[in-house]
């Protein structure tokens, strides 16, 4: 109920924490089929690992020295080893270029590059905590600024927008140069893009407004500094904030920071709200991590499926105006047109129902599930009516 | 793969987000109506003694029995220890004069819990409170069993509502508002305990089990019909105040009217639904035939509910 759980102010933190020094690294990937090296190969930071063929996905990079110990459809591992002879790689300047060869040399550098030549007249930097329990942003707005400039700087080369702000806190001093500042109460949701984009344009029915993550910038600003490949991020552990190399095996993260993990623990990548619970102690930190949670057994009632009470809570907390009481409850019975009926596209997944369920239902789940179902039913009839188009060709 | 070793690490759960939770449980905001009806369940006692003890006990025994058979009936989960079937036991003892016999005691628990919460299966599902469903048959039934003038002969307590009812306006000066809110008052053995239910509901508003809206609603709606008569002829009408704090009003403004499944969703459609619920008080004790006839306002408010449900503000981004 009190404010104080989803406060996304934290004051700067001071400065970011060295990550551990891995033994071995598991590098996710994401669709990535051309892997550049093979069982036994010897690589150092910055070592090319795996290349994606689509040209906006953002290759991958080993980011210690050592050798590649297995390769799987899913990461490639490498066990920490001095190499035989020391070797680096090239630095890049990528100050230098513009457009496609930008575009190129950054996703050679390991950059998602899609999420920043997306077409858009405004182009909001999220410079609020997404989440409660992270808690980077101050810091890096303030000891970091650098970073996000030097970030910036490329995004404008890049962004087809024409006009940037940043959304921070209200009361907070942060600026960026060229950047009008929208103030937001800083509360979760209020983190969320659908809410920040009606705070900024003051309509809930904008379009051609998009949000970046302030840790996206980070990275790119990164790259734009060193002109080296992305090996590093920064990961809010349990609200300390660690520069972590990419690929760190999440136990060994938590281990780091002074956690302890026991039988029926959680860990949670990503934030509290919306993040995933994962089931391998060595999941790799991806690029994108931006929070690690340990949530101890018991702190929490566990998940059931008892029916709803109706007691209105959730309809109460719902920033998207919905009724998660009764679309959840249509979801359960398979009544999918009633869910869209109900505006079930609307919902902004923040997980606000789920929290203040009395009767601990998986709301979020639920809404997830209805949506999953219904763009399966559309995908279907499209593809029917195609067919049908093809027929009477 | 078969040869790898199972791990021998910490098993990790996992789960779909949310990951966190505010804590509330149904058992808890059960335990704080609970608490919050204990000091009415004093009040009942001192005024009432044994008899009253009586009532409470064989009403929450029998709810909870009753719902244990019902879910095994149904081959369902028992979930008893929600403590939902105390907290509906209870309030139906709440409605019944201390004086009911035995036989009205089970057969009204059994009603409220089958008709106001099995058959429309787990709570939740009710469209109307249990309690309010129970007291209804009992009333309809049994009119002379429920009724308070009739089992308590042994008192010398007054029961203010059958005095304006058949006496006229004017003997509502002879009850103090200090002795309402004390229970000196004869009815229905908790719903009498004014001043101790109203605390209890100032309590659960605190703890966040209800919200203010149906209570200050239903309040609202009493004072506003009650004062409009009051206003136009006070020789013929009793004073809003009066109605507040005789019969099962508060009882129903902070403990049935905001039973969860019956009761709207939204913050307008809840002060419009107490509100709905206040007015029809009025309008039974103006013109009905009962001298109470709160239960009656609060089962027709619960069917307004679906309706009042409809004042909705509009989802995000709607046209």
């Amino acid at each position: 109920m009190s404010n104080a759980v989803f406060s996304l102010t934290y004051g700067d933190m001071g400065s970011f924490q060295e990550g551990p020094v891995p033994a071995e690294l598991r590098i996710p990937l994401a669709g990535h089929e051309l892997k550049t090296v093979k069982k036994k190969a010897e690589v150092v930071p910055g070592t090319l690992v795996a290349d994606h063929k689509n040209a906006k996905t953002g290759n991958m990079h080993a980011g210690i020295a050592g050798v590649v110990t297995d390769i799987t459809a899913d990461s490639i591992v490498i066990a920490a080893q001095e190499p035989a002879e020391p070797a680096s790689v090239a630095a890049v300047d990528v100050s230098a270029l513009t457009g496609d060869a930008l575009s190129n040399a950054l996703k050679e550098l390991g950059v998602d590059v899609r999420p920043l030549i997306k077409k858009c007249d405004t182009l909001i930097i999220n410079g609020l905590n997404p989440e409660p329990g992270i808690t980077f942003a101050e810091t890096l707005l303030g000891q970091h600024k650098g970073t996000i400039e030097a970030g910036l700087a490329v995004l404008r080369k890049l962004s087809p927008a024409s006009k940037m702000m940043l959304a921070c806190a209200e009361g907070s001093a942060a600026s960026l140069s060229g950047l009008t500042n929208v103030a937001v109460k800083p509360v979760y949701p209020n983190s969320l893009d659908e809410l920040l984009i009606a705070k900024a344009t003051g309509s809930e029915k904008s379009t051609g407004v998009r949000v970046l993550p302030l840790h996206t910038l980070f990275n790119l600003g990164q790259i734009a500094q060193t002109g080296m490949p992305l090996t590093k991020t920064v990961v809010s552990v349990q609200g300390v904030n660690y520069m972590v190399t990419i690929g760190t095996p999440v136990s060994t993260l938590l281990q780091h920071a002074g956690h302890t993990i026991a039988d029926g623990d959680m860990i949670i990548v990503g934030g509290p709200m919306r993040g995933t619970a994962v089931a391998d102690l060595m999941r790799g930190v991806g690029k994108d991590t931006q929070g690690l949670f340990l949530i101890k057994k018991g702190t929490f009632a566990p998940v059931t499926n008892k029916q709803c009470i109706s007691c209105g809570e959730c309809v109460l907390h719902c920033p998207s105006r919905i009724m998660p009481n009764l679309i959840t409850r249509y979801v359960e019975f398979r009544q999918f047109d009633q869910c869209s009926d109900q505006s079930i596209d609307v919902c902004m997944e923040c997980g606000l129902c789920a929290y203040y369920c009395p009767a601990r239902r998986p709301m979020l789940q639920l809404i997830r599930l209805g949506k999953h179902q219904i763009a399966l039913k559309e995908a279907q009839v499209s593809a029917c009516s195609l067919q049908g188009a093809e027929g009477a060709a | 793969m078969s040869n790898e070793a199972l791990p021998t690490a910490p098993i990790l759960a996992v789960g779909a987000a949310p990951h966190f939770h505010c804590g509330t449980s149904i058992q808890g905001m059960m335990r704080n109506i609970l608490i919050a009806l204990a000091p009415a369940i004093a009040g009942a006692l001192y005024w009432y003694g044994m008899e009253a003890a009586r009532v409470m006990a064989l009403a929450v025994s029998t709810a909870v029995v009753v719902e244990v058979l019902a879910t095994k009936a149904m081959h369902r989960e028992v979930m008893v220890d929600d403590l939902h079937a105390v907290v509906t036991g209870l309030l139906f003892a709440f409605l019944l004069p201390a004086g009911a016999p035995w036989w009205l005691v089970i057969t009204g628990t059994a009603v409220s819990m089958l008709m106001g919460k099995m058959l429309f299966g787990e709570l939740g599902g009710s469209p109307v409170v249990g309690p309010a469903v129970g007291w209804a048959f009992c009333r309809v039934s049994w009119p002379l069993f429920v009724d308070p003038n009739a089992t308590m002969l042994n008192t010398e307590m007054v029961n203010p509502l059958t005095q304006l009812k058949y006496f006229g306006a004017a003997q509502v000066s002879n009850f103090s508002i200090p002795a309402l809110l004390s229970g000196d008052q004869l009815g229905a053995l908790g719903a009498m305990q004014v001043g101790a239910l109203i605390i209890g509901g100032i309590y659960l508003i605190i703890r966040g089990t209800i919200r203010w809206q149906i209570p200050a609603g239903f309040i609202i709606g009493v004072l506003g019909l009650g004062g409009l008569y009051y206003a136009i002829d006070p020789t013929l009408y009793a004073n809003p105040v009066f109605h507040l704090l005789t019969g099962s009003t508060m009882l129903a403004a902070f403990f049935l009217m905001t039973d969860s499944s019956s009761s709207p969703n939204g913050n307008v459609s809840r002060l419009v639904y107490g509100i709905v619920g206040g007015v029809l008080v009025v309008l039974i004790r103006t013109y009905g035939k009962y001298p109470d006839g709160v239960m009656f306002a609060v089962l027709l408010a619960n069917m307004v509910s679906p309706l009042v449900d409809l004042i909705k503000p509009k989802p995000f981004g709607a046209r």
